[in-house]
């Protein structure tokens, strides 16, 4: 069980990473995670059931950990000074190319979602789990992934100006 | 149709079925393909952003980043037949050198179920150097040196980018932890640990350490006898 959980953590880093970078605001803060994220699945890894989804179980503490963050950070925002205001996510004029989109574009835009669209379009759109394991994963009604993953994708290829 | 529908056919998530009354509901309508194409290559380009990522080798993290293989490899022995421990044995010091070598030149974080056995610059600095007196040109520094609860004698060492804590033991150095550390240090500055500058080094160190670090006599006295 130790060799399956210690392989399969390493070949899910690069994904955890790619996940925390969805989720932050910035690279600093997404290495943060990932590397709060590792620590607590280590120290945790008794509690993974073999035969359960290693890769589900370590998103789900990273997802986890980033709630506690930002509720942390939301409690303090309230006795700091406000930050500037939010990141200005203009048109790109390339939006017709095949390019990719800056990563630091998109970071700023994802941040504008609300929490709950930007986890799962960050699930879904950018790592590739399906609905119904994503319902699992967060525990809510494969309708709200649904209705929420509508929201967060429209919103996102607006503020990205792609709409 | 609804977006939810829609979307669902686009993401995959409709059974068979309905796929295909979906993707012929959107064939015959202008404005749906449109829309489905723009969806399309919206979520090719926004993965796309992503990829340099993916591409990158585990950054060197932050703050310290313990890689403990102590616990694996004590499970690992409760159960193996004696007969097979020689085997183990030689088994551990490839992988540990081929280990060891990834961690100490790449600064690669990960968490591997392998002991380390140090080897090249850094055996050789566990072997020969004192920390009351580093060798000029080594870019490995000696912190402490001490004898755990189990009587073995153990050095703690610092060199740009990582710092660590090795245990002598019959098949040579045992690196039993390794710290990523923040940024690298430079070559002229001291950080030579008087105690230890890493809280978890330093905790790692108090939980091991049988009596007091060995003075700098003691210390010359040890490298003497083979670090025995």
């Amino acid at each position: 069980m130790n060799l399956e959980f210690d392989q399969g953590l390493a070949s899910c880093l690069p994904r955890l990473r790619r996940f925390a970078h969805g989720l932050s605001r910035d690279a600093a803060d997404a290495d943060d995670l990932t590397q709060l994220t590792m620590e607590r699945a280590l120290r945790s890894r008794d509690q993974w059931q073999v035969g359960t989804r290693l890769d589900s179980w370590l998103f789900r503490i990273m997802r986890n950990l980033w709630i506690d963050t930002a509720r942390a950070r939301q409690r303090a925002a309230k006795v700091e000074a406000p930050p500037e205001a939010g990141l200005n996510v203009g048109h790109d004029p390339r939006a017709a190319t095949d390019a990719a989109i800056d990563l630091g574009r998109v970071m700023a835009a994802m941040e504008q979602l609300p929490g709950e669209q930007r986890e799962v379009v960050a699930l879904i759109l950018i790592d590739g789990f399906g609905y119904r394991e994503v319902a699992e994963l967060l525990d809510i009604p494969i309708g709200t992934v649904s209705s929420r993953l509508l929201r967060g994708r429209t919103a996102l290829m607006k503020l990205l100006g792609e709409e | 149709m609804t977006d939810e529908k829609f979307f669902a056919w686009l993401d995959g998530e409709l059974p068979a079925q309905e796929a295909a009354e979906v993707e012929t509901a959107v064939a015959a309508d202008p404005a749906l393909a449109a829309k489905a194409e723009q969806h399309r290559a919206f979520a090719v380009r926004l993965k796309g952003a992503f990829d340099p990522v993916m591409a990158q080798p585990a950054p060197a993290l932050p703050s310290a980043k313990i890689i403990d293989f102590t616990a694996a490899r004590e499970r690992r022995r409760a159960w193996l037949p004696a007969r097979a421990q020689w085997a183990a044995l030689a088994a551990t010091l490839t992988v540990g050198l081929l280990t060891t070598s990834l961690f100490f030149e790449r600064g690669v974080i990960s968490h591997r179920d392998q002991p380390g056995i140090a080897s090249g610059a850094l055996r050789a600095a566990l072997d020969t150097q004192l920390a009351s007196a580093p060798a000029t040109g080594s870019p490995i520094r000696i912190g402490l040196t001490f004898r755990d609860k189990s009587g073995a004698m153990c050095r703690s060492f610092i060199q740009p980018g990582t710092t660590g804590l090795a245990c002598h033991e019959p098949g040579g150095w045992h690196v039993s932890s390794v710290f990523a550390t923040a940024g690298a240090p430079d070559g002229s500055s001291d950080y030579r640990m008087a105690a230890s500058p890493d809280p978890r080094l330093a905790a790692l160190i108090d939980e091991r350490i049988a009596g007091d670090p060995l003075d700098a006599p003691a210390e010359d006295r040890a490298r003497a006898a083979g670090w025995h």
